[in-house]
């Protein structure tokens, strides 16, 4: 992927480099250079260069590399630092994959040279281009591209069944219209600027406005390419920041240190085993509950399932973090949702007023005193686990006292045991050897001939794993953020560069003319403005959708990570530009004083 | 007097330092049009320049209607130029992004002249000029003449004090080039504009006032014009055997 990128860049990079040396071809053509001979020439410049940046890269890339193995310690939360150690077959094969590229490259641009007459070369300094048109129909159909593609890619995400190939669809009808966009809509709305005389005829307006259509010709390609780049990049690294946040991790896991759950009696040992372990590693503040959950009692109107626990059981869990308990009288029931979107779902107005249980061969209406706040419980087993509205109702103890427990169905309800203490955090040795001890019992001959079902969860280590898998996530999406971005960057500069003896001779015309500094830097200022923060909001606008998308797809709060990713990217190109400004302004000065 | 230059000096400084002007007087009164001639590196254009305030030179004083334009600072300069002197060059050193219309309205513009004064200003020096109808045309669909004559547009819109020419008519064919000076010849006679012009072509040079020649930075020589175009016109020639460089 990155060496695709880099490919379609250098070429880029190179064929720009090529057109601004015409003239200097012109010259050497005049010289009596042969074509071969010309080709040659380029061919070895560009395997030269090509070498000294795959040397210079390596060489950056080892340097920093000890950096990113301190970043990526921590980030992990690894009990050891990582080795610092000299990468052979990486270096080998970053060498071989860009070495090949570079070769690759030259020989297609010395075959894309078109040379044509000397003549033009010489003159290809003084040529003037036309300007761009624009159509207004091919400028509604830009507009009607985008909103269509939104539309589909929102519509998608809202509906149940979800399949890739309309969303691709949308997709590519977007990034067409953001070609449209730039090449139509925005050259039409300049246009219909440019006939506001009182505007247009306005100080430096003249010079901004007339110099900004003029380029559009050049700039569309590189406002599309930047624009989508941009868009791409937020979005993949946006989704995997949400995916890595916190929230979306901790809804799996159980809230309490310690859960075992089975569908007979958990074994005494297990537990003894468990709480030695945690006194031996000087915990000794520790709570105990146990309880059971059944399962397939409510009668819901999709037809889903649900659990119940009973009032004094749930008590019990309330008391482990310290909460008072709840009291419920006859026929009423209090929800607990699993998951941010259930809690969101039943406390909505669509929510449920009664719920309708089946306990033995009657049906009981229970009315739904309230719904709790998110309290993940240690029950999600089968049907349930898959429902995104999935809840744990809890009854009176006379409910679940009459229910039959006998059933032959050993998923009808299981018995849970809980241990739990507020220093989870710092159980994770003890976890470790809590875990071999539950993993040396399921493997135990006790265990596999009687075939029951134990399960256990330790939240420590359960969190220390999560950290670890979106430290990676994290870090890789951040590793491919600053590859896309500098990609971005990189197109910008090379359109400037492209530019920079245009605007050099241009801006001496205008200094005899008689061209204030400030006025330079106002023109300068909203020129590259245009070209820096046009695609960058586009490209938040096409991610914006994304994101809405994906936030009615995973029903899981994502604004705080896609606001710092979009809030990144803007910080980013902020500082780019003024870095560019200040060096493009102290260029042209320099220019006009010569 | 409108243009007072005093013991004037430029020397560029590089590998070797170049005395382009040196010890340099010269006076030029109101209303009048004079032509400078001289060879290849004579250091006209380096006059030109620091008259222009683009160039500052080594020593010396340059004085417009008594005042030092040097004493002002980057900015106010650049408004001095647009509104007190007018430019005409030989590249034209119009802006291929504009129109003609727009070319000319540059230097009002950028002042923040409102329109209707503009479009009426526009209206009377386009109808004098022959470039009504190109007005809406880029650059690159004028042909030279057009091109300069748009130039000069651009160069008297806002009534300067003082036009300087650096060889306007280096790119243009006789026909044209005689065409552009008698529209100098007009606007000095007409409007009393005063006109400085640099030139190697002893033809343009005939329609001014007064020729001064340079050679190697100093003043050489200068004739005055007189009754007749054509004995003025032999005079230079003359005055360029003289001086040895010839026309070119």
């Amino acid at each position: 992927m990155i060496v695709i990128f880099s490919a379609f860049a250098v070429f880029y990079a190179v064929s720009t480099f090529l057109k601004m040396r015409k003239y200097e071809f012109g010259i050497l053509f005049i010289q009596g250079l042969s074509r071969k001979q010309m080709v040659r020439l380029i061919f070895t410049e560009n395997v030269l260069t090509g070498f000294a940046a795959i040397i210079a890269g390596i060489f950056y890339g080892f340097a920093f590399s000890k950096v990113i193995l301190l970043v990526c310690s921590n980030l992990l939360a690894l009990d050891h630092s990582l080795a610092f150690y000299l990468p052979w077959r990486p270096i080998a094969i970053t060498f071989l994959v860009f070495g090949v590229m570079f070769v690759l490259i030259s020989l297609l641009t010395t075959l894309t040279v078109r040379t044509g007459h000397v003549r033009t070369l010489i003159d290809s300094k003084s040529m003037a281009k036309k300007e761009p048109h624009a159509h207004a129909a091919l400028a509604i159909f830009a507009g009607l591209l985008i909103a269509s593609g939104y539309g589909i890619v929102l519509n998608i995400s809202n509906r149940i069944s979800f399949s890739f190939l309309p969303l691709f669809g949308g997709v590519i009808l977007v990034v067409n219209g953001t070609y449209f966009f730039f090449s139509q809509l925005l050259v039409y709305l300049l246009h219909m600027l440019k006939k506001q005389e009182n505007l247009y005829f306005h100080r430096t307006n003249l010079l901004s406005l007339s110099e900004l259509i003029f380029r559009m010709s050049d700039n569309v390609r590189t406002l599309f390419i930047i624009a989508i780049i941009f868009a791409t990049a937020m979005t993949a690294v946006g989704t995997s920041t949400a995916i890595g946040s916190s929230e979306l991790t901790t809804e799996v896991s159980s809230p309490y240190a310690f859960t075992y759950i089975s569908d007979r009696a958990v074994a005494l040992s297990l537990i003894d085993g468990a709480e030695q372990e945690l006194r031996a590693s000087g915990i000794d503040r520790y709570k105990k509950a146990y309880g059971r959950i059944y399962y397939s009692r409510i009668i819901d109107v999709a037809g889903s399932t649900g659990e119940l626990i009973s009032n004094s059981d749930y008590n019990q869990l309330l008391a482990l973090q310290g909460k008072k308990p709840v009291y419920l009288k006859k026929n009423e029931s209090v929800l607990l949702p699993y998951t941010a979107a259930a809690e969101k779902h039943l406390k909505s107005s669509e929510g449920l007023d009664t719920i309708k249980l089946r306990v033995n061969k009657s049906i009981r209406l229970m009315k739904v005193k309230s719904v709790a706040a998110l309290n993940r419980f240690p029950g999600l087993v089968g049907v349930s686990a898959n429902n995104p509205n999935a809840y744990v109702s809890i009854v009176p103890d006379e409910v679940t006292d009459q229910l039959d427990i006998r059933s032959k169905d050993k998923f009808y309800s299981m018995n849970y045991v809980v241990l739990h203490t507020s220093q989870w955090r710092e159980t994770i040795q003890a976890s470790r050897k809590i875990e071999n001890n539950y993993y040396r019992f399921t493997h135990s001959k006790k265990y596999t001939k009687n075939g029951y079902y134990l399960n256990f969860d330790s939240l420590a280590l359960n969190w220390q794993r999560t950290k670890q898998e979106n430290g990676l996530l994290l870090l890789l999406t951040v590793l491919c953020g600053i590859v896309f971005y500098t990609f971005a960057a990189g197109f910008l500069y090379l359109r400037l560069y492209s530019d920079q003896k245009r605007d050099i001779s241009q801006y001496k015309m205008l200094n005899k003319i008689g061209l204030k500094q400030v006025e330079l830097k106002k023109i300068v200022t909203s020129q590259l403005a245009f070209l820096f923060f046009l695609p960058l909001i586009i490209a938040i606008l096409h991610s914006g959708v994304a994101f809405i998308a994906l936030h009615n797809l995973i029903h899981f709060s994502i604004s705080g990570s896609v606001i710092a990713v979009i809030g990144s990217f803007l910080v980013l190109q902020t500082i780019y530009f003024f870095v560019v400004r200040h060096h493009h302004l102290r260029l042209l000065k320099q220019a006009m004083q010569a | 007097m409108l243009l007072k230059i005093n013991r004037l000096n430029k020397i560029y400084n590089g590998k070797v330092n170049v005395r382009a002007i040196s010890n340099l007087d010269m006076e030029v009164e109101k209303g009048e049009f004079l032509g400078i001639m001289g060879p290849s590196g004579s250091g006209k254009t380096s006059l030109l320049n620091m008259i222009a305030t683009i160039d500052p030179p080594t020593s010396g004083s340059i004085r417009l209607n008594g005042k030092d334009p040097y004493a002002l600072n980057f900015d106010q300069l650049a408004a001095f130029r647009r509104q007190k002197l007018g430019f005409i060059f030989q590249s034209f050193n119009l802006l291929d992004t504009l129109t003609v219309k727009e070319n000319i309205f540059l230097p009002l513009t950028l002042d923040g002249a409102p329109l209707s004064e503009m479009d009426m200003k526009l209206e009377r020096i386009a109808e004098r000029l022959g470039i009504k109808h190109i007005l809406e045309k880029r650059t690159y669909e004028i042909s030279g003449g057009e091109a300069q004559r748009t130039a000069i547009a651009r160069a008297i819109i806002h009534n300067p004090e003082l036009f300087l020419a650096d060889e306007p008519t280096g790119n243009l064919d006789s026909k044209n080039s005689a065409e552009v000076m008698q529209l100098l010849e007009q606007l000095n006679s007409e409007e009393e504009a005063t006109i400085l012009l640099v030139t190697h072509d002893p033809q343009a040079a005939s329609f001014c006032s007064r020729v001064v020649f340079i050679k190697d930075g100093s003043l050489y020589n200068e004739i005055y014009r007189g009754d007749s175009r054509t004995d003025f016109y032999q005079r230079i020639m003359d005055t360029l055997k003289l001086l040895g460089g010839g026309p070119r």
